[in-house]
C-alpha cells in the first residue's frame, strides 16, 4: 500500500511536467509564425468539443475522471487499465473521425461559396484538411496513454487476466444514461453550429446550397439500406459490433460507385455525370461518418463495456481508423476533378 | 389387432385414450374462447415474446426486433407487425439501396453542375487568354460629369503594348507604348514626350481606369483571385457565357462574356449599381479581338510625335 502511494505522489507531478513541457512546444510552434496556414481557431473548437462531446457518449464524466488518474498511476488492477485504455482509444477515435468530418464539412461549404474566384476556392478547398490535422494531433495525444495502458495489460498476470473472462457476462448496461444523452444532444449542437453559422453569415453567397451536399437522398438511402441489410446478415451475435463495419462498408461501395460514374463523366465529358458523382461521394462520406459516430461506435462502447474484454475489435478498428482516412484522399480527388476543367472536343 | 405401445398391452393403449378424451374435454370446458379483450392482448403479447424467444434461439430474429415490437405494441399498431420481421426488414434494406441507386443514375438536375461549370470554364478562360498571342480591344468610358474617353489598345506577347487615348470627337488625347523596360507617353494637347522607366507607377488619371486591362495577365489575375461570381449564364445559341462578377472593392459589376468555342472574351461592361444615378449605370464597355496578327515595328515608339495637333 505505502509502495502504491509513492508511485502515485510520483505519478501526478510527472504527467503535469509532461504536460508543461508539450504545452511549451504548442505555444513555440504558435509564436514562431511558420505554421499560420495550419491556425484556424473554429475548425479547433469543433474538432475539440465534436471529439469531446462523442466520448461522453460512450463514458460518463465519472469515467473520464477515473481514466484520467488511473493514467498517472492510481490503480494497477487489470479491470482498471483495461478501462483506462479503452477509454483513451475511444477518446483517440472520436477525434481522429471528428477531424475528418469537420474537414469534409469545410470542404463543402467551401465548393458551396464562390467568392474568391478560383483562388479563393481552391485556397478554402485546401484550408479544409486543417480540421483532420487537428484531430489527428489529438488523436495521437489520447493515443499515448492508450498505448501506454494497453502495454501495462500486457504484464498483468494470467491469473488476473483469467479472471476477468469468466466474469465477461458483465451488467446490462442501459443505452440511454443522462450522460448520453447529454453527449448526443452537445455534439449535434456543436454540429448544427459548424454546419450553419458559415451558411447563416454574411459571406456565403454560393450558387449552391451546401445542405444539399450535406444530405443527398440517393446517398442516404444506399447508405442506411446497406448497413440495415449487413446487420441482417451477421444476425444477432455481433449485432451491435456490425454497425460500424456495415456503414464503413456501404460507404465504401457508395464512394466506389460514385468515383466509377465520375471516371465515366470525366471520359465521356459530361460535367452533369462528374457533378452528380461527386454530391454523391461527398454525401456518402458525411452520413457514413456520422452514421458510425453516432450509432456504430456508441454501440460496440457499450458492447464492450458489458463485455469486458475486446473481442472482435480488430475489424471495427480497421473501419474506424480507413474510412476516414479513404474519406480525405477521396476530398483531394474531388478537388482535383473540381478544378479540372472538362471541356467538350 | 390394435397397435401395441411400449408395455405391448392394448388394455394400457384404451386407458390412454380415455385420459386423453377427458383432459381434452376439461380444456374445452376451462379454457372457452370467451376471454376479455385485455387479457387476451396480454396473452398474445406473452407468446409473442415466447415466440421472439424461441426465433432468437434460432438466429432467425434481426438486432432491435424486440425493441421495435414493443414499440408497435405501445402504439397499437399491431397490423405493422409483419414490418418487422426479419425478411421484410431485409427486403427493405435491398429496396432502399436499389431505390437510392435508381434516383441518383435518373440524373436529377443537381446545383453542383452549375459551380463545376463555371470553375471549369473561368479555369479554361484563364488558361487561353495566357495563352493568347496578341489583343486588340477597344475601352469606351463614361466618366462622372466628363466627356467619354475612347480607349485603343494593342497587346503583343509578352509584354509589348500601345494605348491610344481619344475624346468623344475623336481628337487624340494620348498615345502611350508600354515594353519591358519603359514606358514612352506621348501628351498630344502639350505636345510633349515624356519617357519614364516601367518601375515607376502610371499614376495618370486618364490611365488610372484602364489599369488591369492593359494585358490579358492582369484581366486574369483579376479573374483568378478577386471576384465573387452572382451569376452564370449559358447561351447555347449564340455560344457565349456571361459572367457577372462583384468586384471586391466597389460597388460594381464587371459583367464578361466569353466566346465558347474560343473560350476567350468578347467583351466586359462594368456596372456601378446606386441610389444616386438610378439603379446602375455602365462606367465603362470593352470590347476584345484576339490572336490577329500585329507586327512588333507597329507597337514601337514613332521618332516623332505620332498624330500631333493640328
Amino acid at each position: 500500500m505505502a509502495m502504491k502511494r509513492s508511485v502515485d505522489s510520483k505519478g501526478i507531478p510527472a504527467t503535469f511536467l509532461k504536460i508543461s513541457v508539450l504545452l511549451c512546444l504548442v505555444f513555440a510552434v504558435i509564436l514562431c509564425g511558420k505554421f499560420t496556414d495550419f491556425m484556424k481557431g473554429t475548425g479547433f473548437v469543433f474538432v475539440f468539443l465534436g471529439g469531446f462531446f462523442l466520448t461522453l457518449i460512450s463514458f460518463s464524466v465519472k469515467d473520464a475522471a477515473f481514466a484520467f488518474r488511473q493514467t498517472m498511476g492510481i490503480s494497477n488492477s487489470y479491470e482498471a487499465h483495461h478501462k483506462t485504455a479503452y477509454f483513451w482509444e475511444v477518446a483517440a477515435r472520436n477525434f481522429w473521425m471528428t477531424g475528418v468530418l469537420g474537414s469534409v464539412i469545410s470542404f463543402v461549404i467551401a465548393l458551396g461559396s464562390s467568392e474568391g474566384g478560383i483562388f479563393g476556392i481552391a485556397s478554402r478547398m485546401s484550408a479544409s484538411y486543417i480540421s483532420a490535422v487537428y484531430g489527428m494531433a489529438l488523436a495521437v495525444i489520447c493515443a499515448v496513454p492508450a498505448f501506454k495502458t494497453s502495454g501495462l495489460l500486457e504484464t498483468q498476470s494470467r491469473e488476473e487476466r483469467e479472471n476477468i473472462f469468466e466474469e465477461k457476462t458483465g451488467p446490462n448496461i442501459p443505452f440511454f444514461k443522462l450522460d448520453t444523452v447529454i453527449g448526443y444532444v452537445l455534439f449535434i449542437i456543436t454540429l448544427g453550429w459548424a454546419i450553419l453559422s458559415p451558411l447563416l453569415g454574411e459571406a456565403f453567397e454560393g450558387p449552391i446550397k451546401p445542405q444539399d451536399l450535406f444530405l443527398y437522398w440517393p446517398s442516404l438511402l444506399v447508405v442506411l439500406g446497406g448497413t440495415i441489410a449487413i446487420a441482417l446478415f451477421v444476425g444477432n451475435s455481433a449485432a451491435s459490433r456490425s454497425i460500424t463495419l456495415g456503414f464503413a462498408l456501404t460507404g465504401l461501395l457508395a464512394i466506389i460507385m460514385g468515383l466509377v460514374q465520375a471516371m465515366m463523366g470525366f471520359s465521356s465529358k459530361t460535367i452533369q455525370d462528374v457533378a452528380s458523382a461527386i454530391t454523391f461521394i461527398l454525401s456518402s462520406c458525411v452520413i457514413t461518418l456520422l452514421g458510425m459516430m453516432l450509432v456504430g461506435n456508441p454501440l460496440v462502447d457499450r458492447a464492450v463495456k458489458s463485455d469486458r474484454i475486446q473481442t472482435t475489435q480488430i475489424l471495427n478498428r480497421i473501419a474506424w481508423l480507413l474510412f476516414p482516412f479513404m474519406t480525405l484522399i477521396l476530398l483531394f480527388l474531388t478537388f482535383v476533378m473540381v478544378v479540372t476543367p472538362i471541356q467538350k472536343g | 389387432m390394435s397397435p401395441k405401445n411400449k408395455t405391448g398391452s392394448p388394455k394400457t393403449s384404451d386407458h390412454k385414450k380415455r385420459e386423453d378424451a377427458n383432459i381434452d374435454h376439461l380444456l374445452k370446458q376451462t379454457l372457452k374462447d370467451d376471454l376479455p379483450v385485455d387479457a387476451e392482448a396480454v396473452m398474445k403479447n406473452q407468446l409473442e415474446g415466447f415466440r421472439l424467444k424461441l426465433e432468437e434461439a434460432s438466429g432467425r430474429t434481426w438486432a432491435g426486433q424486440k425493441t421495435f415490437q414493443a414499440i408497435l405494441n405501445l402504439m397499437d399498431v399491431r397490423w405493422a407487425r409483419i414490418l418487422v420481421k426479419k425478411e421484410v426488414v431485409l427486403v427493405i434494406s435491398l429496396m432502399m439501396i436499389v431505390l437510392g441507386s435508381f434516383i441518383h443514375s435518373s440524373g436529377s438536375p443537381n446545383q453542383l453542375t452549375e459551380n463545376l461549370s463555371v470553375l471549369g470554364t473561368s479555369v479554361v478562360v484563364s488558361n487561353e487568354m495566357i495563352r493568347s498571342q496578341s489583343m486588340e480591344c477597344s475601352i469606351q468610358m463614361y466618366g462622372d460629369n466628363q466627356e467619354p474617353l475612347h480607349y485603343a489598345i494593342q497587346w503583343l506577347s509578352p509584354n509589348l503594348s500601345k494605348v491610344h487615348v481619344e475624346d468623344s470627337r475623336n481628337a487624340p488625347l494620348k498615345t502611350i507604348w508600354i515594353s519591358e523596360e519603359d514606358i514612352v507617353i506621348d501628351d498630344h494637347i502639350t505636345d510633349r514626350r515624356f519617357e519614364k522607366k516601367i518601375s515607376t507607377q502610371l499614376d495618370d488619371p486618364i490611365l488610372k481606369p484602364i489599369v488591369g486591362y492593359l494585358e490579358p495577365e492582369e484581366l486574369v489575375e483579376r479573374m483568378y483571385g478577386e471576384w465573387k461570381l452572382l451569376k452564370y449564364q449559358k447561351q447555347k445559341e449564340c455560344a457565349q457565357g456571361i459572367f457577372a462578377i462583384a468586384l471586391s472593392d466597389e460597388r460594381a459589376t464587371l459583367e464578361v462574356t466569353l466566346d465558347l468555342c474560343t473560350h476567350l472574351p468578347v467583351s466586359i461592361k462594368k456596372i456601378l449599381h446606386g441610389e444616386e444615378f438610378g439603379e446602375e449605370r455602365v462606367i465603362f464597355n470593352v470590347r476584345y479581338t484576339w490572336n490577329i496578327p500585329i507586327s512588333p515595328q507597329s507597337l514601337a515608339p514613332t521618332q516623332i510625335l505620332e498624330n500631333p495637333k493640328g
